[in-house]
């Protein structure tokens, strides 16, 4: 038709470009309604710049990749799902593993969410504009037919035309094309969830689900061997559970949700958890080298009788997918030790994880508390030698909360002590600046309330106390000049941040004053330090310079001797 | 067709955003053809163009939105890569403060002394 000449929705050029007027009408003064919004479209090629920035997403991942010492995972946006969870189990060890700053792994997952996010809004973009140009061809069909049919019809009236043109007409054009979309969506999903049953994913956790609805405590702190036959196993199950093994190089977490699987009690006490209050553990599958073995092993918490404090277990249980590497005749019983893929490393992973999000809420409430307020909680707590676990017990935590600068506390004293199976002396933990020691976990490096350190006010020598204050201006003026980059580089944040980075580092100068070390450190981060005339004439004025307007905060204290 | 319709009429044409995705010569027909309708079909007509044009700026407006969504989620990876390139740096520079405490802490100690 001779109209799609000049169609300005040059979509049919295979490009990704919006509708624009057309070079006639560009340059003509135009200011009624309709027309303002049309040009509200600009050329756009969105699919190159999305590229371009899934791009720029795998560079940023490469940089961490060789920060870290790692291989670059080839980061596919597809392998991340809409709430930014990692859904690729080797890639999410490897990450967890590798990256041990955690604020950076969750920037990078969060860069690859958003990436994800990206590329469905650009579909959803050219469907919606594959709808509009069905919606412009349609409409002018119904007005050139109008325009034909005073002629063709002479006398004829065309009001029937009107309706079949409405809104209602044009809509069904979209629902049919978003039907056919959900039947191709639901055909995927179905085809996906076929492949993974066929490929044995699922029978891990059937598996589970199964052994866990007998006694989910079967193998108490100690090594169990068993076969299927023994945990009641249909051989279809066994029979996925060997094709999983077999194609699977990498153990896997799964969370189980001990209420669905009907949890068991222990003499009616129905007291069964991984962590206080949880009802899901977690179970870590590890199949063997040869695919003759399924280890399953996990944590639970159960308590001697009831009202007692619940004791860490840690069981394993490896079931035999092979008759013949699990024999049990009358009295007899062999068996051969699997040779597994992998050790304790996604356990570290998650216990880590648990750790960090534990402590993060613990000192939340301290938050609001005065100096010297302490909270103390038990949890259970895994050493690790390497990625071989070598030793679990229930460990009772204390956190204090040392120094308060002007309203925002941001420095704790953390000790630990082992409470079961025996008491031991307190230990006391030095963690900081998101370094991790003694399996401390440690709290995402730049959340002033969560940070972690060793300084402590009450029996610090002057040595500690020293360090502690040089310690605390080197985090607050980190944070401030990476507040003030970004604030000067106009990237779009929250100003708020920078001006509470600068009032960190002037709460500082206050309560502590300034020496000659701490002067160098202000001036070398940008601060105009000078001599002022005070009563003492030992006056210093600490002075910013605002990178974005330019406004001059300053702070007067006297130096310290 | 009355004098008022055909202003109406012409005005709809004027600023039909379907009407401008077409050829001006054709476009010019089909309003021609327009201005000789009786009032009956001038008015079928105009409600073609109404609806078309609503629907049609309906749809524009959803798009722009998403437009402007994707423009957020880009400004959202560029400052998001810009993090990431601090994170590092400070990571770096904390380990190699970390490997250098022993000198730091003898010099605090000068700092105590003194």
């Amino acid at each position: 038709m001779s109209y799609q000449k000049n169609y300005s929705l040059s979509l049919l050029k295979g490009r990704f470009v919006f509708m624009s007027p057309p070079p006639d009408v560009a340059g003509t003064p135009e200011t009624s309604a309709p027309a303002e919004k049309m040009d509200q479209w600009k050329y756009k090629d969105l699919e190159g710049q999305v590229n371009g920035f899934v791009a720029t997403v795998q560079k940023d991942v490469n940089s961490v990749a060789a920060h870290f010492n790692m291989v670059p995972p080839n980061i596919d946006v597809t392998k991340f799902n809409d709430k930014g969870e990692c859904t690729d189990a080797n890639l999410k060890k490897q990450m967890a593993e590798k990256i041990t700053n955690p604020d950076i792994l969750a920037k990078v997952i969060s860069m690859a969410q958003w990436a994800n996010v990206l590329k469905n809004a650009v579909q959803n973009i050219r469907n919606d504009e594959t709808n509009l140009r069905n919606a412009i061809t349609a409409s002018l069909e119904k007005i050139r037919e109008a325009s034909d049919m005073q002629f063709s019809a002479e006398g004829d009236t065309m009001a029937g035309l009107a309706p079949t043109l409405d809104s209602g007409n044009l809509e069904l054009r979209q629902h049919e094309v978003t039907e056919a979309e959900a039947k191709a969506k639901q055909t995927e999903l179905l085809r996906a969830e076929n492949e993974r049953l066929s490929s044995g994913d699922a029978a891990p956790k059937e598996a589970i689900t199964q052994i866990f609805s007998q006694d989910v405590n079967m193998g108490i702190n100690a090594k169990k061997f068993t076969n299927a036959e023994e945990l009641n196993l249909s051989p279809t199950l066994v029979e996925q559970l060997r094709k999983y093994c077999a194609r699977t190089k990498e153990g896997v977490v799964m969370d189980i949700d001990l209420d669905a699987v009907g949890a068991q009690t222990i003499d009616q006490i129905p007291i069964i958890e991984q962590s206080p209050g949880s009802k899901t553990i977690k179970v870590f599958v590890t199949p063997s080298k040869d695919g003759r073995f399924l280890q399953l092993s996990w944590d639970v918490r159960i308590p001697k009788h009831a009202g007692s404090v619940p004791v860490l277990h840690h069981n394993v249980l490896n079931i035999a997918l092979d008759a013949s590497a699990y024999q049990k005749t009358g009295e007899e019983t062999s068996y051969e030790e699997p040779n597994l893929v992998k050790q304790a490393t996604d356990e570290k992973a998650e216990a880590q994880n648990e750790y960090d999000k534990q402590y993060k809420e613990e000192i939340a409430k301290l938050k609001e508390g005065r100096p010297g307020d302490r909270i103390v909680f038990q949890r259970p707590v895994t050493e690790y030698q390497g990625d071989e676990r070598t030793k679990s017990y229930t460990a009772e935590i204390t956190i204090v909360k040392m120094h308060e600068f002007d309203g925002r506390a941001d420095q704790y004293a953390v000790y630990r002590r082992e409470v079961s199976p025996k008491r031991t002396r307190y230990q006391k933990m030095y963690a900081q600046d998101g370094a991790s020691m003694n399996n401390l976990p440690s709290l995402p490096a730049g959340s002033t309330e969560g940070r972690i350190s060793m300084m402590e006010s009450r029996d610090a020598t002057p040595t500690e106390r020293i360090r502690g204050i040089a310690r605390s201006y080197k985090i607050a003026l980190e944070e401030l000049s990476s507040e003030s980059s970004a604030l000067s580089l106009n990237f779009k944040t929250d100003r708020s941040k920078y001006d509470k980075a600068l009032e960190n580092v002037f709460a500082l100068v206050e309560n502590y004053g300034v020496n000659g070390k701490t002067v160098q450190m202000l001036k070398n981060a940008g601060f105009k330090v000078e001599d002022i005339a005070g009563d003492d004439g030992r006056t210093i004025r600490v002075a910013m310079t605002d990178p974005r307007t330019q406004e001059v905060k300053s702070k007067e204290v006297e130096m310290s001797s | 067709m009355d004098e008022q319709k055909k202003n109406k009429l012409k005005e709809l044409i004027d600023k039909s955003v379907v009407l401008k995705s077409i050829d001006p010569a054709e476009k010019e027909r089909i309003s021609a053809r327009f201005m000789e309708m009786d009032d009956a079909n001038a008015d079928a007509v105009i409600k073609i163009l109404e609806v078309s044009d609503d629907k049609i700026l309906e749809m524009t407006d959803k798009m722009t939105a998403s437009s402007r969504k994707v423009d957020d989620l880009m400004m959202q990876l560029r400052e998001g890569s810009a993090d990431i390139k601090r994170m590092l740096i400070a990571d770096r520079e904390r380990n190699a403060n970390e490997q250098e405490q022993p000198k730091t802490d003898a010099l605090l100690e000068e700092l105590e002394d003194a």
